[in-house]
C-alpha cells in the first residue's frame, strides 16, 4: 500500500511557503507591473544579444516547485482512502484542465490564447490542490 | 456494501478518532467507511475485524446491489 512517489509531510509546508509568495508576486508582475524596466534584471546568458527577464523565470520556478511539493507530499496520516482521493482528484484536475483548454482553443486566438497557455502551465496542479483539499475537508465532516 | 461499523463503535464506546488511531488510518477513512462512501481494502477490513474481535462478515456485509 505504500506509495513510492510521495515525500514526507513536512515538505507540504515548504511547498506552501514557496508557492504563496511566488503566486502573489507572479500575479502582481503579470497584471500590474507590465513595465519591463521596473523590478527586473536583464541578464545575458549563453548567447550574445539574447536578453531575458530573470524575475518571471524565478517566479515560475518557485510556483512550479511549490505546487509540486504540495501535490507530492504525504498527508499527516496517509492511507488508502487518501490515496483514493488523490487518484480521483487528479483525474478531475486533468479533465477540468483540458476541457477548459479545449473551449479556450475555440474561443481565443493568437496572443490572448498564448496568455491562456501560459496560465495553463499551472492550472492542472492548482486544480488538483483545490479539489484534493476540498475532498479532504468534506470527508472530515461527520 | 453495508457495514455495522458505527454500531460496533458504539458498543465499544470509542470515537472515530480513537478507532482511526488504533487501526492506523486517518479519521476521514473511518468516517467515509461509516457513511458508505468508501469500501475498505481487504487488509483494512481484516484489521478492523481483528480489533472488534468479530468475523469480517459481521461488520461488512454485501448489498443486493453489489
Amino acid at each position: 500500500m505504500k506509495s513510492q512517489l510521495l515525500l514526507s509531510y513536512r515538505y507540504k509546508k515548504i511547498g506552501w511557503i514557496l508557492l504563496l509568495p511566488c503566486l502573489v508576486l507572479g500575479l502582481l508582475k503579470w497584471y500590474i507591473i507590465n513595465d519591463h524596466q521596473f523590478l527586473s534584471y536583464v541578464m545575458n546568458v549563453f548567447y550574445e544579444n539574447v536578453y531575458f527577464d530573470i524575475v518571471p523565470t524565478l517566479l515560475i520556478a518557485g510556483m512550479l516547485a511549490g505546487a509540486l511539493l504540495i501535490v507530492f507530499s504525504k498527508e499527516k496520516q496517509e492511507d488508502e482512502f487518501i490515496e483514493k482521493l488523490r487518484l480521483s482528484s487528479s483525474m478531475w484536475a486533468i479533465l477540468v484542465n483540458y476541457l477548459i483548454l479545449f473551449f479556450c482553443n475555440l474561443l481565443f486566438y493568437s496572443w490572448s490564447f498564448l496568455n491562456i497557455i501560459a496560465v495553463n502551465m499551472f492550472t492542472i496542479l492548482f486544480f488538483y490542490i483545490i479539489r484534493f483539499n476540498y475532498l479532504l475537508i468534506r470527508s472530515k465532516r461527520s | 456494501m453495508t457495514n455495522t461499523l458505527k454500531v460496533q463503535r458504539a458498543i465499544r464506546d470509542i470515537t472515530q478518532e480513537q478507532l482511526a488511531q488504533i487501526i492506523g488510518v486517518s479519521r476521514q477513512t473511518i468516517n467515509a467507511i461509516e457513511k458508505k462512501k468508501y469500501v475498505p481494502s481487504t487488509a483494512l477490513a481484516l484489521k478492523i475485524a481483528r480489533y472488534f474481535e468479530k468475523p469480517v462478515e459481521e461488520i461488512f456485509k454485501l448489498d443486493p446491489t453489489d
